[in-house]
């Protein structure tokens, strides 16, 4: 079947919605702003302030400045109304007209906020439709355009430049995006760049150019270009499904002291919610335990899983792990496990690639590596953003999800290494490595002609200062209580190599690290 | 028979080059063991290709003898061919920095920073009941107590070689002690510095610029014949350098 697009644009987005929350803004002036001042910038006005020559990205003193001094006639007496940007009024807004919208059609795609498709393939009469569209989001105090055509992009650059109603029947398209700029297209900088540069501007000049010379010029991407301008291009359509809970819950007819027993429950709610995952092929992605106890309060854990899948088991060993390091605390009368779907895990292991940790073995290691060692050490390390030697970060181990850059389809395969080679795109250089010392135990240094000559410190060293090389100063976060100002050296005492540091103002040497 | 010389010939040759690695089989031995190339080519010829795959190796050293620098080289090694690599670090002297400017993937490495030395046990066992790690480095550099050392030396350390048997794990025991898991380990290496480097001009514009390593075999164990081979002396030097650029102030 043929498809029909309707595309909703609702102008200026978060100006309206900001309109709409508040009724006495529409009949002003208003832009939205962004930022802390005095470095707030415009993010979006409203019809009326763009007459004034109001535009994204301006700053707001200029905003006002250019409002006050700009032609009056239109607006005699008005005032610049300025709010800054209202992101949950946002999300409301959208909300309800995606609501409001899968009344007209069953089939929409949510672009981005503001702008809507709808396919209305099917319908009895696709322009009642499209005028219930465009009622349907005045009704909702989001007055927006609406445009209907075969093809996808020209209903997009129909409702984005047309105001009401637009029907762009066949044979029609190319009269209307001839006319467009090319900004239209979904263009990286460097092409776009590379059009100005040819004096290419409109989508009709952008139509013209030969095929074969453009792409060869501005990659294979540029064939789909060419078809949107022309008004050819048929993009998948991704239709808009509306979130759906999994929540199960259960009141126990008496109070549950014991983790057994919680176990038992909470494995029989969610084997209930993973099956209903896997029949709509989703996995978890987040896991909410909520336990009622007995004061009527509710405790809630939250459980993120580096990796997501659908194993009950390993959903209940993490639960058990997690309660018996951070236990309730007070008898439990209920239970709410809410599950947070996510899209499954999509990477296959290769047959060339070395084998990796199952993921469901590794969240349940991960959770009890964490139980046994404390939170926050055991992870993928970080390279902290900091030049203090001793500070380490983890984040969350999942090698399995890392995705390879795909090769270039243009050069012949590879051929797969053996298991055993050591890849040597880059060259492979020897380090000696610095074992951090944590927390850094003091030292006693002697200091003569400004140079450490003897160092001392319990059970790592205490002799004289080989050979030194230093110092070097370095010092944070100065803006906070954690301030710190070190001069360091790296010294030679005895066998062995230390890093040292004198902790500035109070002089307090330590030893920072070992090299080895 | 010419041919077999020429064999062993090209085979002694390619050993002495550091590709013992690339040979497929130990004619002496029939066939040889996976082995994980340690990412140091030199210690790699020294054993004959890298430390044997589903078995414990150990690595000694004093402190400053290069023994975490060579462990992070064969962790870099590891994650450069896309292996999930493990690093207990019983006593918390991890150095990112250092560990990403020896090339080590930090992506592909769980680190497991211990409060306690003794928790380094317990994590070393779920990380091999997990599977599916190339590379598990186990780190005691740091623990100098005497009894804590002979506490490890009791460990049912041939439990744990038999979790990782048959599996494509190499567990990288690395102490300040030597036979910390003599009973299980097939291999020992044993590090010595020979000498620091120190490059530019003293109290002017002085630096650590690395160190030269000298690793010698102990002994290594051919896993199919469960029999110590003949102790040989062989050893190898390779060098070390310091990773970022330091400028002396004076």
């Amino acid at each position: 079947m043929q498809a029909i697009y309707a595309c909703l644009h609702i102008p200026d987005f978060a100006a309206a919605a900001l309109q709409r929350e508040e009724r006495r803004l529409p009949h002003s002036p208003l832009a939205v702003f962004t930022g802390k001042a005095p470095h707030c910038v415009v993010h979006a006005a409203s019809a009326a302030a763009r007459a004034a020559g109001i535009r994204e990205g301006m700053p707001l003193a200029e905003a006002r400045t250019r409002f006050a001094a700009g032609p009056r006639e239109a607006t005699p007496g008005s005032v610049l109304c300025v709010r800054e940007r209202d992101q949950a009024a946002e999300t409301l807004a959208w909300r309800e007209t995606l609501e409001m919208a899968l009344t007209v059609s069953p089939r929409m795609e949510d672009v981005q906020p503001g702008l809507l498709m709808a396919d209305f393939a099917g319908l009895r009469d696709p322009h009642a439709a499209a005028r219930q569209l465009a009622n349907g989001a005045e009704a909702l105090g989001l007055p927006g355009n609406v445009a209907v055509s075969l093809n996808r992009f020209v209903a997009e650059c129909a409702a984005r430049t047309q105001s009401g109603i637009t029907h762009v029947f066949p044979g029609q398209e190319s009269a209307l995006l001839h006319v467009l700029p090319v900004e239209f297209l979904p263009l990286p900088e460097e092409a776009r760049q590379t059009l100005y540069r040819w004096g290419v501007e409109t989508l009709g000049a952008f139509a013209a150019l030969p095929e074969k010379a453009v792409v060869d010029r501005l990659g294979p991407a540029a064939t789909r270009w060419l078809r949107m301008a022309h008004g050819q291009d048929e993009p998948v359509f991704q239709p808009h499904q509306p979130a759906e809970e999994f929540e199960e819950s259960i009141d126990f007819e008496w109070q549950v002291a014991d983790l057994e027993s919680l176990a038992f429950v909470l494995s029989s709610l969610l084997k209930k919610l993973c099956d209903r995952l896997d029949r709509k092929n989703l996995a978890v992605g987040k896991f909410l335990l909520g336990l009622k106890l007995a004061g009527g309060t509710w405790y809630e854990r939250e459980l993120l899983l580096p990796t997501a899948h659908t194993d009950t088991k390993t959903f209940v060993a993490l639960a058990r792990l997690d309660l018996s390091s951070h236990p309730p605390g007070e008898p439990v009368e209920g239970i709410r496990v809410t599950l947070q779907a996510s899209p499954r895990r999509v990477a296959q292991f290769s047959l060339f690639e070395p084998v990796q940790p199952s993921p469901e073995k590794l969240d349940v290691t991960l959770a009890r590596l964490s139980n046994l060692v404390g939170e926050g050490r055991a992870g993928a390390p970080m390279v902290p953003d900091s030049h203090r030697d001793d500070a380490c970060l983890v984040k969350p181990f999942c090698p399995a999800t890392r995705i390879q850059p795909s090769k270039p389809r243009n050069r012949p395969a590879a051929v797969p290494a053996p298991p055993n080679a050591v890849r040597e795109e880059e060259p492979f250089t020897l380090r000696m490595a610095l074992r951090c010392l944590r927390p850094a135990p003091e030292a006693e240094v002697r200091i003569a002609r400004a140079v450490p000559v003897h160092v001392a410190a319990r059970g790592l060293c205490n002799g004289r200062v080989g050979r030194y090389a230093g110092p070097w100063r370095s010092g944070g976060e100065w803006w906070t209580e954690e301030e710190w100002d070190f001069e360091e050296w790296d010294v030679a005492v005895g066998a062995q190599l230390f890093r040292i540091r004198c902790e500035l103002p109070r002089i307090q040497w330590r030893i920072a690290g070992v090299y080895d | 028979m010419a041919a077999v010389v020429t064999i062993a010939h090209l085979q002694g040759l390619l050993r002495e080059r550091g590709f013992a690695h690339s040979l497929p089989w130990q004619s002496s031995r029939g066939p040889a063991a996976p082995t994980a190339p340690s990412g140091v080519m030199a210690l790699d010829a020294l054993l004959e290709g890298g430390f044997a795959r589903g078995q414990i190796s150990e690595i000694s050293g004093a402190l400053s003898s290069g023994c975490t620098g060579a462990a992070m080289a064969m962790v870099a090694a590891a994650t450069r061919r896309g292996e999930a690599t493990a690093y207990i670090d019983a006593t918390d002297n991890f150095h990112p920095p250092t560990a990403q400017q020896a090339g080590v993937d930090l992506e592909r490495l769980l680190l497991v920073r211990c409060q306690w030395p003794r928790e380094a046990w317990d994590a070393v066992n779920l990380v091999v009941g997990a599977g599916g790690f190339g590379l598990i480095v186990l780190d005691l550099m740091g623990t100098r107590s005497r009894r804590f050392l002979q506490e490890w030396q009791m460990r049912p350390w041939l439990k744990l070689h038999r979790s990782i048997e048959n599996s494509p794990t190499t567990l990288l025991v690395a102490a300040t002690h030597k036979g910390i898991a003599a009973h299980a380990a097939v291999a020992r290496v044993e590090f010595r510095r020979k000498e620091a480097q120190w490059q530019g001009l003293a109290g002017v514009s002085f630096v650590l610029g690395g160190m030269e390593v000298e690793a010698a075999l102990a002994y290594q164990r051919h896993p199919r014949q469960g029999k110590r081979s003949p102790q040989r002396e062989q050893s190898c030097t390779f060098a070390l350098q310091v990773g970022g650029e330091r400028e002396a102030t004076g």
